[in-house]
């Protein structure tokens, strides 16, 4: 802050210091003028005097006056200071062409850190990247910024792994390259990435899995063998208890199994979070037929399902299969969690906001939940009451799905609830236009 | 606006590029520091520690930097506000560098501890909120995104509830096992650090009440 404080007022001085020299310039002006008012007449002396002084000002200040800052490197602002479209200004040049065709992302980039032109497969993983502006707005990696430095100033190229957090966690592999060229047309480095989200993440997938499948499995595991033990012991021979018992057991071995069916299905969305969904999927028709499947479920504890769409079909982009599993997760919890006897509504409706964005909100009129678990809902494995979420045959996963899931079609998922009133569980995705 | 003298468009573009250039590092040490409490890494937290040496150091060339452009350039409304800005928002990040260096400093203390892993699943999700709003106030800074900015100084409130849960959650398992007070302890003023990073990554200094309730909070012990 000291030194700060004394390089600017160091600066100041300099500037004061200039002033002598331009003193010394209106003296000689004004000598310039009374030499040409004696030789020549009035007018042409002062056009000619004007001039001159302009000349001189300007010269003085783009010469010294302003100029003695660092060194000019043409970096230009990251941001909004130049307005630069998504166009690239080397979009016809074979180079780019070139890039354009590999499937890998590619990023080309100037000495300075500014972006000449991304492929399509670069575009579309980082997504605030601005062709001509600076590539620290795609990744602000200081790997990244060290290697671009490195490769400019000893020419070697060099391999980063990057890890991108947002808006899905992604890992890639960057190998920055110098282009051993001077030619100001062509980029100076060319980074390549390879997405190698997936092959870590299978490492990170085995080592959650067992610790889960472990740690979850084992509890019902006891209770079984309990049972088991008593039968071949103590109930041997009592018809009731046996009955009763067997009753449990397959509860408790049909809790097993889904716990591993969720288990794999959140590991198969995990795997795929780094892959944009790109089909196109009507929640409409995707919602009746979700809703006709639980009616069943809904209708063993006396619960309605009361549907409330547009009349026209709302397209999201996004994997079918994913969607439905988003909609069944969350009705099935309104109907297991809300009142017997009560209901349930799902609405559907477009946000007004200038990125359109479909909302489904699915409330029931159970006995809602404390504030203080809201949050954590969808954290793996988080429940809110142990005993009635293992009597109701729960696994702790299925808003962790959701929201895996949602995070992968750049959802959203809002809980509110009130205790005694209800919860309201709203789904919000990026909506498309049917065409 | 353009400016008609060259260098001083590239100096104000220098000084958005040294903040990126900061914001990376924070970023990474805050990645750094929870990976290193998740994973019990006493290396990967020591790494992280040392790595906010890096961060102050960029702070003071930055302050260098705009000190040194509002004494020569001396200037006016939007410029002045650019690179005072510019300066709290250093400030910030060197705060929040700090706070996550806490973070891996905790990492250091519970690496010997051989407690379940679940306890930390509520930390976990909250450096994801923070990290998401770092992220997201740094690209709306960059980029001047209005909107963006905003969005994310709504969502603190998110952290702070999530705060509070954690909170409770860790008390009670204090209360269920003495053996967990110490890791717990820890736990705690980790999480209350990453809370405070929800805090500093706010855009501007703001009037909204705080939702951190755990200043007030007493778990009944029955």
């Amino acid at each position: 802050m000291a030194t700060g404080l004394m390089d600017g007022l160091r600066n100041l001085g300099r500037q004061v210091r200039l002033h002598p020299t331009i003193a010394g310039a209106v003296v000689a002006i004004a000598a310039f003028i009374v030499l040409a008012l004696l030789i020549s007449g009035l007018p042409a002396a002062i056009a000619c005097a004007v001039g001159a002084a302009a000349g001189v000002a300007l010269g003085k200040l783009t010469d010294s006056g302003l100029g003695d800052g660092p060194p000019d490197t043409t970096r230009r602002s990251p941001g909004i200071r130049r307005d630069v479209g998504p166009r690239s200004a080397y979009e016809d040049a074979p180079w780019t062409r070139m890039i354009e065709a590999m499937p890998d992302p590619v990023i080309a980039v100037d000495r300075d850190h500014m972006v000449m032109h991304a492929n399509h497969a670069a575009r579309d993983i980082f997504v605030s990247m601005r062709i001509g502006a600076a590539i620290s707005l795609a990744s602000r990696s200081p790997e990244l910024a060290e290697a671009i430095d490195h490769a400019i100033g000893y020419q070697e190229s060099r391999i980063v792994r990057l890890h991108e957090r947002m808006p899905v966690e992604r890992r890639l592999d960057a190998t920055v390259s110098p282009l051993p060229s001077d030619h100001g047309h062509l980029p100076a480095i060319v980074i390549v990435l390879h997405d190698v989200s997936e092959r870590e993440r299978l490492a990170q997938m085995r080592a959650d899995f067992i610790a889960h499948a472990s740690h979850e499995l084992r509890t019902p595991m006891a209770a079984l063998r309990g049972f088991i033990e008593t039968l071949q012991g103590a109930a041997k021979h009592d018809a009731a208890a046996r009955e009763r018992f067997l009753g449990i057991m397959s509860s408790e071995a049909q809790r097993m199994s889904r716990i591993l069916d969720d288990l794999l299905s959140l590991a198969r969305v995990e795997m795929r979070a780094h892959i944009a969904p790109t089909g196109r999927v009507d929640v409409n028709e995707v919602l009746s037929e979700v809703v006709e499947s639980l009616e069943p479920i809904a209708a063993a504890v006396e619960t309605t399902i009361q549907v409330d769409t547009p009349r026209e079909p709302c397209f999201v982009r996004g994997d079918r299969d994913e969607i439905v599993q988003v909609l069944v997760n969350i009705l099935q919890n309104a109907i297991k969690y809300g009142r017997q006897g009560g209901a349930v509504t799902v609405r559907v409706s477009l946000t007004e906001a200038q990125e359109r964005r479909l909302r489904i909100a699915i409330a029931d009129n159970g006995p809602g939940i404390a504030e203080a678990h809201l949050p954590r809902l969808t954290e793996r494995f988080y429940r809110v009451d142990d005993k009635s979420s293992r009597e109701k045959g729960g696994t702790g996963l299925g808003l962790a799905i959701v929201k895996h899931i949602l995070a992968r079609h750049q959802g959203d998922l809002k809980i509110a609830s009130k205790l005694g009133v209800g919860s309201t569980f709203t789904v919000e995705l990026p909506f498309v236009n049917g065409e | 606006m353009e400016h008609t003298v060259k260098s001083y468009e590239a100096e104000l573009a220098q000084l958005d590029n040294k903040l990126s250039h900061m914001g990376g590092l924070v970023e990474q040490l805050l990645g750094n520091a929870f990976a290193a409490l998740e994973r019990r890494d006493p290396r990967l937290a020591s790494e992280a520690i040392a790595s906010d040496r890096a961060i102050d150091l960029m702070q003071r060339e930055i302050e260098e930097l705009a000190i040194s452009m509002i004494a020569r350039r001396q200037p006016m409304a939007q410029d002045l506000r650019t690179i005072v800005s510019t300066l709290k928002v250093a400030g910030d990040l060197e705060r929040i560098g700090d706070l996550a260096k806490n973070v891996a400093k905790r990492a250091l203390a519970i690496a010997p501890e051989t407690r379940p892993q679940s306890l930390i699943l509520g930390l976990r999700h909250m450096t994801e909120l923070a990290t998401a709003s770092l992220k997201n106030v740094l690209d709306a800074y960059m980029t001047r995104d209005d909107e963006k900015a905003l969005k994310v100084w709504r969502s603190d409130t998110d952290l702070d509830a999530l705060y509070n849960s954690v909170f409770r959650e860790l008390l009670t398992y204090m209360m269920e096992d003495p053996r967990n007070i110490g890791l717990c302890t820890h736990l705690l003023f980790g999480a209350k650090n990453i809370e405070r990073i929800g805090d500093h990554g706010k855009p501007l200094e703001d009037d909204r009440p705080k939702g951190d309730k755990t200043s007030v909070t007493l778990i009944e012990n029955n």
